[in-house]
């Protein structure tokens, strides 16, 4: 009984350590600004100011952070918004960045299919073994993920505490199998770091985006990135952006010719 | 456990070590691409004369001759300085580039006889190699002349790299000798040492032709082509026939030395122990050297799809069916024909053509033969008005012509028909419904739900490295009182299950006796014996604790009495298992 009290106080030390309770939602003034954007700018779609409801969706994402504002049904709406002005690439764009944000997003998965599709653009999901894994992978946020990896490790924890004081083939075994699930949701932990630490632009021009070796006019043209390709995003200057595409030599593409995924 | 860790370990090795063995096979072999040949200018000379020893070593960055070998009866040498030679090939996008080294080395026979060249040794790219042995025949004098013939022709003396050409064999002695030959040799230096060209598969001997085996450069045999008797320089000549052709893959020329064809006969000598073959007549009838220049493919007029074709070529196609629903596949078979390197260029590729813009392109099989290569492609018309199979084109280079050309197949007329509820092929909504697509509304709720803190990677860290510390720490706690994994651990705890499964099974006092007892003793990690004939209080109650209470002791103390006395001197009925079991139980739970 003494060893199940001691399991029981490491458990409960480890997940104190860990968690916080459930962050409320912040009932300040200033959480107020980005959410009443975005309540407006639902008002102005409805009531036919596209352009207006546009305008304000975008302030609600530049107003400071609201833990109640979903930024993924922010970056959606502006996708819809994108689309109704006939710029499929920047709707593309736009559910591309909600989909970061929420991954699971079923609305924003099908509108961004439905406008590459008219915008003459590969789907987003091939459908092939690559996509479908590429796609189960990034299912999780990166909190998601990281929960999984402390769930699968208390599990493994228990798995092996069992098998400390009982022994035995079939705990052993089970510890075994836990060690391998814990080490397999450490996958989806490690792409979401590395998606994460990638600032990634969306080429939205429609005739695609020159890449050239310097921020100016005149510079080489050093290759041609195609419409709806992403690159990752280097540094930025004035009215340009520095970019790698697929481990090639970095360039310099216009500002106006690309969408900033991150938001 | 320890054994089973260091197994573990020892499998861990192994896959490890396997890995790295691949590795290293993997990487030598894609580390060297070279190629050496070496060939004899002659394979058969008079007493006086010398002969040319080749040695070529191709696409190596690096290579060097370690030293010659020594024969006895052969002056082979002096080693002078090789001769470069670079070449750049351009086909469909791809660069080749090719560089060569030769040396020629003397050779030069001291006495007549049959005599093998060993291995030259080289290193190249810095890992030491050899050639293959070479076989010469120093004779005193060359007669057969006018009793053998023997003429090479190639098909042509000047083809483009990448053209094939082929060589034609045609040799035979006097029908008038008979038996006085029994055997043929060729010695023909060229063989498998042309540097730069490819070997072609032969063609099939024509039906009806009768093949002989001869001797080829006194170490191997061929099938030849055997054709009865002809007439050469008004006698009548037992003839042979054979042709091999090559594909030359960069520009240079190509060196046939003199061949020669010895025939005669052969006997067995020698006593009972030790038989050996011998020549008693040999006759030697020569092909005079020539050379096949290779020139490059030109570069003016070269069309920008060209992938390789060389030749001059015939193209017939066939499409079934001709009347499908959009988006049913049809076979395109494409069938070349004619002389060139039906082998070697890549076949066009409908899914890059704008003409062919209305079919979808799934995939295509081939096979090739030396004479006619078959594409068959699976293509797939998306409208109704998709009206035929446009052409598809070739680019060739026609050698004989001297400039780039264009095959291409006839427009084949079909029939596309839509399907049934819709005019074409289109992106189709869930559950495969027609109906017009738009976007998804927007979501007027942006509403965030609860949103918990991530645990970082620090918090991974702590819970990945809490998993083996709680293993460690709790294990070493347990096992202050013992192994929990320990053979006897394992039989105290399935103690109870196992006395429950007997009693049930047992119809004897005698048996339930035994049960008990291995209960007891499974619990008190002890053989079965020392339970038999125990004094259960005596030792129960003189235990230190845990232990039972003393009215459980005695309970058990009856129990066992009463089973000893059904056992020996009763009439051994089982006594109702709910008593044991439930002796049993307080047993447990009283510390037993």
């Amino acid at each position: 009984m003494t060893v199940a009290r001691w399991i029981g106080c490491a458990c409960a030390w480890i997940v104190l350590a860990l968690t916080a309770s459930p962050q409320a939602a912040p009932q300040s003034v200033a959480g107020l600004g980005a959410r009443e954007a975005f309540e407006r700018g639902v008002q102005a779609w409805r009531g036919g100011d596209r352009e207006s409801a546009r305008s304000l969706w975008l302030a609600a994402l530049d107003a400071p952070a609201d833990a109640r504002l979903d930024r993924a049904e922010v970056c959606y709406d502006l996708g819809n918004a994108a689309w109704r002005a006939q710029k499929p690439l920047e709707a593309a764009a736009w559910y591309t960045a909600a989909i970061r944000i929420d991954p699971r997003h079923a609305d924003a998965w099908a509108n961004l299919e439905f406008v590459r599709g008219a915008a003459g653009l590969e789907p987003a999901d091939r459908g092939d073994l690559t996509a479908t894994l590429r796609r189960l992978l990034s299912l999780l946020t990166l909190a998601e993920s990281e929960w999984l990896v402390v769930i699968c490790a208390l599990a493994w924890s228990a798995l092996l505490a069992a098998h400390a004081l009982r022994g035995g083939v079939l705990l052993r075994r089970m510890a075994v199998v836990g060690g391998l699930v814990t080490a397999v949701s450490l996958v989806p932990w490690i792409d979401n770091l590395r998606r994460n630490g990638r600032d990634e632009v969306f080429v939205v021009a429609p005739a695609g985006a020159g890449l050239q070796s310097e921020p100016r006019g005149e510079a080489t043209n050093l290759a041609h990135l195609a419409a709806g390709s992403i690159a990752q995003r280097l540094d930025s200057l004035p009215g340009w952006v520095q970019v790698r595409a697929g481990g090639d030599q970095p360039g310099w593409v216009r500002e106006g010719d690309v969408f900033a995924l991150r938001r | 456990m320890r054994s089973m860790n260091s197994r573990c370990i020892a499998k861990i090795a192994h896959i490890l070590c396997a890995f790295a063995v691949l590795a290293t096979a993997l990487f030598a072999q894609g580390k060297s691409q070279a190629r050496i040949t070496a060939q004899l200018s002659t394979g058969v000379i008079k007493l006086g004369a010398s002969a040319t020893l080749l040695v070529t070593v191709e696409n190596a960055a690096y290579s060097e001759v370690r030293g010659l070998p020594k024969v006895d009866g052969l002056e082979i040498g002096p080693l002078s300085a090789p001769s470069t030679r670079s070449a750049t090939t351009y086909i469909n996008g791809r660069v080749t580039r090719s560089d060569s080294r030769t040396w020629g080395i003397p050779v030069r026979p001291l006495a007549k006889g049959d005599y093998t060249i060993p291995p030259i040794e080289l290193v190249v790219d810095g890992a030491p190699t050899q050639t293959s042995a070479l076989v010469l025949t120093v004779v005193e004098d060359l007669k057969g002349e006018e009793l053998g013939f023997f003429t090479i022709t190639p098909s042509t003396h000047k083809v483009v790299e990448g053209q094939p050409f082929s060589v034609e064999l045609r040799f035979g002695w006097d029908a008038g000798l008979r038996d006085r030959v029994n055997y043929a040799n060729l010695s023909l230096p060229w063989w498998g040492q042309l540097p730069g060209t490819l070997d072609m598969d032969p063609a099939p001997a024509a039906p009806g032709v009768r093949l002989t085996e001869i001797q080829l450069n006194s170490e191997t045999t061929i099938k030849v082509e055997e054709y009865g008797t002809t007439t050469v320089r008004g006698r009548q000549f037992r003839t042979f026939r054979m042709i091999r052709s090559f594909t030359p893959t960069r520009a240079n020329p190509l060196e046939f030395p003199t061949s020669f064809l010895e025939f005669g006969r052969i006997s067995e000598v020698g006593d009972f122990f030790s038989r050996r073959q011998a020549k008693e007549e040999s006759y030697f009838a020569r092909a005079e050297g020539f050379q096949i220049e290779v020139v490059p493919l030109p570069e003016q007029g070269r069309p920008l799809d060209f992938s390789g074709a060389i030749g001059s070529f015939k193209v017939r196609s066939v499409a079934e069916p001709r009347d499908v629903d959009a988006g049913d596949s049809i076979k395109f078979t494409v069938e070349y024909t004619g002389a060139g390197n039906l082998e070697f260029f890549e076949a066009p590729d409908p899914a890059r053509m704008d003409s062919f813009k209305g079919f979808r392109t799934y995939g295509k099989t081939e096979s090739k033969f030396f004479d006619r290569r078959t594409i068959v492609y699976d293509i797939a018309p998306m409208s109704p008005d998709v009206k035929e199979i446009p052409p598809l084109p070739l680019s060739v280079f026609d050698p004989e012509a001297g400039q780039y050309t264009t095959v291409q197949t006839v427009a084949l007329p079909i029939r596309v028909r839509a399907l049934a509820k819709g005019s074409g092929l289109e992106v189709e909504g869930e559950g495969g419904s027609k109906s017009a697509r738009d976007l998804r509304d927007i979501h007027s709720e942006a509403l965030a739900t609860l949103k918990w803190t991530r645990p970082g990677p620090w918090g991974i860290g702590v819970a990945l490295a809490s998993a083996p510390l709680v293993w460690f720490a709790l294990r070493s706690v347990a096992r202050r009182r013992g192994d929990p994994d320990a053979p006897l651990e394992r039989r105290r705890r399935k103690a109870r299950k196992q006395l429950m499964k007997r009693l049930a099974a047992a119809r004897s006092a005698r048996e339930e006796l035994d049960a008990l007892h291995d209960f007891l003793a499974a619990r008190t990690r002890e053989p079965r014996e020392a339970w038999q004939g125990r004094d259960v209080k005596g030792y129960l109650l003189t235990r230190p604790p845990p232990r039972p209470s003393e009215g459980d002791v005695a309970e058990l103390d009856a129990l066992v009495r009463e089973l000893e006395r059904e056992t020996w001197a009763g009439s051994g009925t089982a006594l109702p298992r709910e008593r044991i079991e439930t002796v049993s139980q307080r047993l447990i739970g009283g510390g037993l």
